[in-house]
């Protein structure tokens, strides 16, 4: 009997380590990072992953712009703070992964080909932008700028400012789209949606 | 009494986690084994690819300038020719404009072609790889209805679920 007990308690011993490591060993989805997007915890930035090209639409907040102005003055924070909230202003970021120099230099093969692509980006880009708020109105850029770092980093920003609908609601979510002519990688999207966009009206 | 009812506890313990264990080996034997298979309509999902669809549509602004440009000529040259006065240089003047008109569009059609083809599949390429793998797919076959895949049937067609994925995603923001 005592013999039988103790071969019983192996035995359930036994399984139940099986059952541990068996558990341990199931496969797990890969996280596949050669396509995807990843948002920010506000949902007010879309990093959208295409390939080994990593592209970042972040929508900035009236508060966030405002300190970085660092105005002290009431009436000028006032009349700042006007100005601001009446357009959407987006910095969009394009980078590449294992690529750390600036995306003007890569896989060029002369100085017309970096040169023809600065010029896209200071002066052609804007038109390959455009907004779409809610399901209705798209909107092209009111303004644009091309934050040229002088190949300092490994990333180029675009700053795009659009005109607010004077009947907007945050019940609307906010569709930005992107033709990246340059590097052939088609429309990219980005959704800020509308719960996230009441947020961002508020701050 | 109470030696045997320990027994008999240990007992039905021991032979539920057989159980289980038996049930669990199973189950993996059986995934590995269940080799899933999905065929996809390749022409279906690259046409109806929202991506694809918005970058034809920037694609057709140029095109239809081009033969706007084509059909301005084909008028004038039709015109020029009821015209007795016009110079026979003036009029193949004319003509080489249409001629290069003509080159144009066909240039700028098969470019917009190759460019829309090479974008989508640089696209769609990770996404397929991503459906196979969150769907438990060992194999994607593509079918394009001219070779391999003669026949299938609903039981291997994946084509309207993965056009549906790949969209979503790309409306989403992908």
């Amino acid at each position: 009997m005592k013999n039988t007990m103790k071969g019983i308690k192996i035995i359930t011993l036994v399984i139940a380590i099986c059952l541990t490591l068996l558990s341990c060993f199931h496969s797990s989805l890969d996280k596949n990072t050669s396509a995807g997007v990843i948002s920010s915890k506000d949902g007010l930035q879309k990093d959208i992953i295409i390939d080994s090209f990593f592209v970042s639409f972040q929508l900035n907040p009236t508060a966030n712009l405002l300190k970085r102005e660092g105005l002290t003055e009431e009436k000028e924070l006032k009349a700042r703070t006007v100005q601001l909230d009446s357009m959407f202003w987006f910095n969009v970021s394009i980078s590449i992964k294992g690529f750390n120099q600036s995306p003007l230099r890569y896989q060029i093969s002369s100085l017309e080909q970096y040169e023809s692509r600065l010029n896209y980006y200071l002066n052609e880009a804007a038109n390959d932008f455009s907004l779409v708020v809610g399901n209705s109105d798209t909107l092209l850029p009111s303004v644009y700028w091309f934050e040229n770092n002088q190949n300092l980093l490994s990333r180029e920003t675009m700053i795009i400012g659009y005109q607010r609908p004077k009947d907007f609601v945050a019940l609307q979510d906010l569709h930005l789209s992107y033709f990246d002519r340059i590097f052939g990688n088609g429309i990219i999207k980005a959704t800020i949606e509308s719960r996230d966009l009441k947020r961002y009206l508020s701050m | 009494m109470r030696i045997k009812s320990r027994f008999w506890i240990l007992g039905i313990i021991f032979f539920l986690f057989l159980c289980t264990f038996v049930f669990v080996v199973s189950q993996l034997i059986i995934r590995n084994h269940d080799k899933k298979i999905a065929v996809v309509d390749v022409v279906k999902l690259f046409n109806e690819y929202h991506m694809k669809q918005e970058l034809e549509k920037k694609a057709e602004g140029q095109l239809r300038y081009l033969s706007l440009v084509i059909d301005s000529l084909k008028t004038e040259i039709s015109v020029m020719e009821l015209n007795p006065n016009i110079s026979e240089t003036a009029l193949r003047a004319v003509h080489n404009q249409y001629g290069q008109a003509q080159v144009a569009f066909e240039r700028a059609y098969e470019e917009n072609s190759l460019i829309v083809n090479d974008v989508v599949w640089k696209r769609l390429n990770p996404l397929l790889e991503i459906y196979g793998k969150q769907r438990g797919f060992h194999l994607i076959i593509g079918a394009t209805g001219k070779a391999n895949v003669l026949y299938l049937d609903d039981y291997f067609d994946q084509t309207d679920d993965l056009i549906k994925y790949v969209n979503e995603k790309y409306d989403e923001g992908n």
